[in-house]
């Protein structure tokens, strides 16, 4: 065991420290989950890859650095602290891009990938229907062959940034005999399909954030299948792990929170020496639980180095991020009392509104990525190996 | 940063997890309570034999001369087993303070014996009750900033009857003269104290760690077996979920254990706040642990004819001990300035 990093990783962590200090935009955009917003954090992700920053831990030939999962921890760690724009394309990158890895063939893979890294196509995740939430099973979206295309009918929904992005990766019933988890595949459609209609649906707040996605005779060349016909719901499985486990949620964006957190509970009591304690001790309890995390993922993405893999045990992971994003949010929200339901453009709002739009935002962590109930099923069957009937 | 143990870590846990199934069973843990004696000689000398005694001792001394980071799993065998022996306090906390002192050249051979098993210590840091005083044959003890070897024969002990009966408590009442001062430099006292008491939360955290693991199991064997309207009870959400939530207190409060024993010795700036955040979570983890097993389990659980009962009552007392989570908040926060 040496829990500290070694010279090349200390190297690394500085470099891009650094990097992003001096080249991350100043000026305040929209959120990325406008129109606005969406463009001109694409311009942001080609800032990155030119820097060779955007998908560092990807391989060189795709745009990446080739650097290792503790680096990219690292990465992850001083991307947040440095306080630079989100990343508009993460559910291309985070996702999609370590299902391609997987599953894709080495067309596909150079096809998509280069293009993924730069922000020339961005993203979103195809898989809720209307009918089909946690049980993704059921879904109902059909795709027929037809020569050398798929015929796409059926709605998707909760699409994040569906509304503009330039691919969905959606998973359709390519079998319309068969039932639940066979005869289901892994498409890859354009956004601007003919047949492909859009709307946006304004999220809790009040971002136009999601969107419905109608297919009318939607066609879709055979050759954005990932993964055979009818293996849909293995490379689906693929893309659930990187959801659940740390792809999506590095504890990098959590430390950066919780440092804020500690950062505006001293702000706070030097306002007001009389704020009850039972504030300090959430405070100190959001602290150590990203820690928790922390730790957590250094002892796993050691395991993955030695050459373990991550299995079940990822829902351990998207519970605990999940819930420690809503517990720091709403330490702060508590802190700064009816201050805290103030939003951006309020004359006193704390930072821009922020903890509220970043409380929102985590609300839906326990939601998204597999809710939590059914993660905890996933826990104690596959895990701790309780009976499901 | 590559956060595993290695080989002859894992190995020398499995051998002490191997030897407590065997030698600290929960029958041989009830027959020790019945018996009201005050030690489990058997026991004691396997941990000699094994070399567990010594594990923080010098080699010089025959000891095995271990970091934090190589015992913590061993202590974390400790809780899993529910072991009454006072091994942490012997070997983690007494033997340490005895060797660091200025003096230590004149305790040779009680250290010697007390590696080998033939004495035992243990140790009171300000104003705690002793655990396992009456085998022991010497006790450190802290007065006025100084620090003194205690032999039994000038002590005057009273039983501190725990809830917890295989956790044997006694409050301690001695004159000044009759210790040995074994070091008188307040300064190097208060450096000693201060980092035994690191040593004392993370090997708790590692025991309580052990002790949750436990329930966990049981547990989860438990509710495969009991079957309610014609199914085990383990298939219903209800207990799904309460033992996913333990299983997730566990798993976060690991690697933080594991992590502060690696900081102790290691010159990590973080050590202090990492030996506290490592007692929370542990406690934290077992609190939830001995709170979802006897609900998961039902009116069996609130028996003393079950054993869970035994993890149970050690679960209780270990997270209270070196730190509750409400005095680790306050810890935590004067790290961090808030």
């Amino acid at each position: 065991m040496d829990l500290f990093f070694d010279a090349n990783q200390t190297a690394f962590r500085d470099e891009i420290r650094h990097w992003i200090n001096e080249n991350k935009p100043n000026d305040r955009w929209a959120p990325m989950d406008t129109q606005l917003g969406f463009e001109q954090h694409r311009t942001w992700e080609r800032t990155l890859f030119e820097a060779g920053w955007s998908v560092p831990n990807w391989p060189k030939k795709y745009g990446g650095r080739d650097c290792s999962l503790i680096e990219w921890l690292l990465y992850e760690e001083e991307y947040y602290l440095s306080g630079a724009p989100g990343r508009v394309n993460t559910n291309g990158i985070s996702l999609l891009g370590p299902t391609l890895f997987s599953w894709g063939t080495e067309e596909q893979k150079d096809r998509f990938l280069p293009k993924m890294a730069n922000g020339d196509e961005i993203w979103a995740q195809g898989w809720s229907e209307p009918d089909s939430g946690s049980d993704l099973a059921s879904l109902k979206t059909v795709a027929v062959r037809d020569g050398d295309h798929y015929v796409i009918n059926g709605q998707k929904t909760w699409c994040s940034r569906g509304a503009w992005a330039d691919w969905i990766f959606c998973i359709v019933r390519t079998d319309p005999t068969s039932e639940r988890h066979a005869g289901l595949s892994y498409l890859l459609v354009p956004g601007n399909s003919p047949g492909l209609i859009r709307r946006p649906v304004s999220r809790l707040d009040g971002e136009p954030a999601f969107a419905e996605i109608f297919f009318d005779d939607c066609r879709v060349h055979v050759e954005n299948l990932l993964g055979d016909e009818g293996a849909g719901w293995s490379v689906a499985m693929a893309t659930a792990s990187s959801e659940r486990g740390l792809n999506l949620r590095a504890p990098g964006r959590f430390l950066a929170a919780a440092n804020r957190l500690v950062q505006l509970y001293m702000k706070a009591i030097e306002r007001n020496p009389l704020l009850p304690s039972a504030i300090r001790d959430q405070v100190v309890d959001a602290y150590v639980n990203a820690q928790a995390y922390r730790y957590q993922v250094f002892q796993k993405a050691t395991m993955l180095m030695e050459g373990g893999t991550l299995g079940a045990e990822a829902s351990y992971m998207k519970l605990f991020w999940s819930e420690l994003d809503i517990e720091i949010h709403a330490s702060a929200l508590r802190m700064l009392s009816e201050q805290g339901e103030l939003v951006e453009g309020a004359p006193d709002a704390e930072d821009s509104g922020n903890w509220m739009s970043g409380y929102l935002f985590a609300l839906a962590g326990p939601i998204y990525a597999g809710t939590n109930e059914i993660q905890r099923n996933i826990v104690a069957e596959r895990v701790l190996g309780l009976p499901r009937k | 940063m590559k956060f595993s143990f290695k080989d002859e870590q894992l190995l020398f846990a499995e051998a002490t997890r191997e030897m407590l199934r065997k030698d600290c069973s929960p029958e041989a843990i009830n027959e020790f309570v019945e018996s009201d004696s005050a030690a489990m000689p058997e026991l004691w000398n396997s941990f000699a034999s094994m070399g567990v005694l010594g594990i923080t001792a010098s080699e010089t001394l025959g000891g095995l001369e271990m970091l934090d980071q190589d015992f913590v799993l061993i202590m974390e065998e400790l809780g899993r087993a529910a072991c009454p022996e006072p091994v942490m306090e012997h070997a983690v906390l007494s033997i340490p303070l005895l060797e660091e002192c200025n003096n230590k050249s004149k305790y040779t051979s009680i250290l010697k014996s007390a590696i080998n098993g033939e004495h035992r210590l243990s140790v009171a840091l300000e104003s705690q009750y002793v655990v396992g005083a009456d085998s022991a044959d010497y006790l450190l003890l802290f007065r006025d900033s100084l620090l003194h070897l205690v032999a039994k024969e000038s002590i005057v002990l009273q039983r501190q009857a725990s809830v917890d009966s295989s956790r044997r408590l006694f409050s301690v009442k001695w004159d000044t003269n009759s210790g040995t001062v074994i070091e008188g430099d307040s300064d190097k006292v208060r450096s000693l104290i201060e980092i035994t008491k690191l040593r004392a939360e993370v090997s708790t955290a590692a025991q309580c760690i052990g002790v949750a693991q436990q329930l966990l199991d049981m547990t989860v064997q438990y509710v495969q077996e009991r079957k309610q309207f014609g199914k085990p009870v383990g298939v219903n959400q209800a207990i799904k979920h309460h033992l996913a939530d333990t299983g997730k207190a566990i798993e976060f409060a690991r690697p933080m254990v594991y992590r502060a024993a690696w900081s102790l010795n290691k010159g990590d700036t973080e050590a202090e706040l990492a030996a506290h955040m490592a007692k929370l979570l542990a406690s934290k983890a077992v609190d939830l642990a001995c709170k979802t097993s006897l609900q998961c389990h039902g009116a069996i659980a609130y028996t003393l004819e079950y054993d869970l009962q035994i993890w149970l009552k050690r679960g209780l007392t270990l997270s209270s001990s070196w730190g509750d989570i409400y005095r680790q908040r306050e810890k935590i926060a004067d790290c961090l300035g808030l």
